[in-house]
């Protein structure tokens, strides 16, 4: 399948499950959202660069996350976040990103959250001798649902979008294009240990 | 005969008002939009230089009907069909692809062919080179991918381009086995902001001589080039000769004669737009290929221009001779005898053809866009001088580092019209 169906249908899956584990969870516990927490998450994510020369079409692979921090109180937590989406078919494709995350769950009674957060980011492609790669501030919004499996434990899915400010790209030592900037969207399920 | 003339000029009127009705199109488009033509002046040295051979029904004037003025404001040549469409006379010549359809034609107009010729007439009045009619050879494509050269660059970038060409590339007579100086049209307009639009005479290869085409490490010491002071080109005009026609066409009974590796012609250009302190703008280096031309180098010949058309009729002491389907149908399985070079029923015309675009490169990304070269593409200014040619190159740096380059075009077309016959 192609990146773009392939990418709208997981968005559409994900909003679909979203909502169907806000229906039917929102009456169950919610963990304990205090103190240190840890967590991670794995998906679907969809890549994009964009600049003067590129494709400018999406691609799709595995994705994932990482986070830790502290909450702050029940509805607000704020944390330090990595984010990786990978692609390896014949060039090896890799979109990272690292920063400060801000969770804030609107109920108290409720899973739901929105997220908020920046940091740096990293695109890079390689093969053999050569190398792409770019650098550049970047910030992200999200949404998801925790469903409390234990007092500490809970798991929800979760959809993120990452994007990046212009910076140059290069190639091995050459500035290909001054106004590179990439973007991820992620889809996934996430697990978070309070 | 005064009713013959106005009959011709009403004929050329309905001829090159489509040609500027596109000039006033071009108003409003993006980056390169042309220039407006000034009033003519006169007539250019290549104008009505084409007269009817006996093989040709169009008239001198139907021919020059097919003009355009330069931006000099002297009338030229430009494009025809081999076959005129108004009237069905032929001209018995091709100069390639219709240049209409290209995208970049509603730029850059119909091509004056002799421009550089005649600039270099007012920048070296003692040195002139003047070319035949038949050489000037068009060909482009729309929406060519470029290779970038680079598994990565491949799978992130895209980079598409238009391209517009001609060349002056006669291959039915002996002039460019010493001649370097060619007049090289090249329209560019790509994706990533490349952009090209440059006249000028190109010095191919080193003047005097040529490489072998069936063996590159020869290079083949003909006489003087015209003129006598012919720029050393990168590049190389690689042309047969009788030794490749001995080693490929003419072979032994039962055998089928190699008609590509005999005859094929390769005009590998290494151009440069150079500024007067040296920095070079735009760097390009396409190579012109034609396949079954109606000459080789041929140094026994008191003209020193052999005829494939002949070979096809020659059987060596051993018993070689020529074997295979352009001496079949050209005489008709040997039924036609003595063939001339310029007999239309001959295949050994010029009319198969193609270009490796390759690399295109641009450092100009302070500008400015026009640049005013002499006729070779160098000591460029940015004001004009007398015998200057004026260049547009845009205001890009596109070395990425990876090697950006066009395919091959045109090989898929054939030129040829049953009329159409050497010179060609």
């Amino acid at each position: 399948m192609n990146g773009k169906p392939r990418t709208l249908l997981c968005l559409a899956t994900t909003i679909v499950v979203l909502l169907g584990s806000a229906v039917t969870l929102q009456a169950q516990d919610v963990p304990s959202r205090r103190g240190p927490f840890i967590g991670f998450g794995f998906g679907y994510g969809s890549a994009k660069l964009s600049c003067n020369l590129c494709q400018e079409s999406r691609e799709g692979n595995v994705t994932g996350f990482a986070k830790m921090g502290y909450a702050l109180t029940e509805q607000f937590l704020l944390g330090l976040e990595v984010n990786a989406w990978y692609d390896k078919q014949d060039v090896s494709k890799l979109l990272g990103s690292f920063g400060l995350s801000f969770w804030m769950y609107p109920s108290r009674t409720s899973g739901f959250y929105l997220k908020a957060g920046g940091g740096l980011s990293k695109y890079s492609a390689s093969k053999d001798d050569d190398h792409f790669k770019t650098s550049a501030f970047s910030g992200q919004i999200g949404v998801g649902y925790d469903v409390a499996i234990s007092r500490s434990v809970a798991i929800g899915p979760y959809a993120n979008f990452i994007g990046t400010s212009s910076s140059e790209f290069h190639f091995n030592d050459t500035v290909v294009d001054g106004s590179a900037n990439s973007s991820l969207i992620q889809v996934g399920l996430s697990v978070t240990f309070h | 005969m005064i009713r013959s003339m106005r009959a011709s000029r009403r004929a050329a009127r309905w001829i090159l008002l489509p040609q500027a009705l596109l000039w006033v199109a071009a108003c409003g488009s993006d980056g390169f939009q042309g220039y407006d033509p000034p009033p003519e002046t006169g007539p250019s040295f290549q104008y009505g230089q084409w007269t009817p051979g006996p093989n040709d029904t169009c008239t001198k004037a139907q021919h020059d009907a097919y003009s355009v003025v330069g931006p000099d404001g002297k009338r030229y040549p430009t494009w025809h069909p081999p076959v005129d469409p108004a009237t069905g006379c032929s001209f018995g010549h091709d100069h390639g692809r219709d240049p209409r359809g290209s995208k970049l034609y509603q730029d850059v107009g119909p091509i004056p062919f002799g421009l550089a010729n005649e600039a270099l007439d007012t920048y070296d009045p003692q040195n002139v080179r003047h070319e035949d009619h038949f050489g000037h050879k068009v060909e482009w494509e729309n929406d060519i991918e470029f290779d970038l050269g680079s598994d990565v660059a491949g799978s992130l970038f895209k980079i598409k381009c238009d391209v517009l060409t001609k060349l002056h590339q006669g291959t039915h007579s002996k002039d460019a086995f010493t001649n370097n100086l060619h007049e090289l049209v090249y329209h560019l307009k790509c994706s990533d902001g490349t952009e090209l639009h440059t006249v000028f005479m190109a010095a191919i290869g080193t003047p005097g001589e040529f490489t072998r085409s069936c063996d590159g490490n020869v290079h083949v010491t003909v006489g003087p080039a015209t003129p006598a002071n012919s720029p050393n080109g990168g590049g190389q005009r690689v042309i047969p000769d009788r030794t490749c026609v001995e080693q490929f066409m003419l072979v032994p009974p039962g055998q089928q004669s190699d008609f590509f590796s005999a005859l094929h012609e390769s005009w590998q250009t290494s151009n440069s737009v150079r500024t007067q302190d040296g920095h070079t703008l735009a760097h390009f280096d396409p190579y012109y290929q034609v396949f079954f031309p109606s000459r080789f180098y041929d140094p026994s010949l008191t003209d020193i221009t052999g005829r494939p058309i002949s070979v096809c009729y020659e059987v060596t002491p051993s018993g070689n001779r020529a074997s295979g389907s352009l001496c079949d149908n050209s005489t008709q399985h040997g039924t036609i005898l003595n063939l001339t070079y310029d007999d239309p029923r001959s295949l050994f015309d010029g009319v198969r053809r193609g270009v490796d675009i390759n690399s295109n490169q641009i450092d100009n990304k302070d500008g400015p866009t026009t640049w005013y070269t002499d006729p070779f593409g160098k000591n460029a200014r940015t004001h004009s001088f007398p015998g200057s040619l004026r260049q547009y190159i845009a205001k890009i740096d596109n070395n990425y580092g990876f090697n950006v380059h066009g395919p091959g075009i045109g090989f898929n077309r054939d030129y040829g019209n049953v009329s159409v016959h050497a010179p060609n």
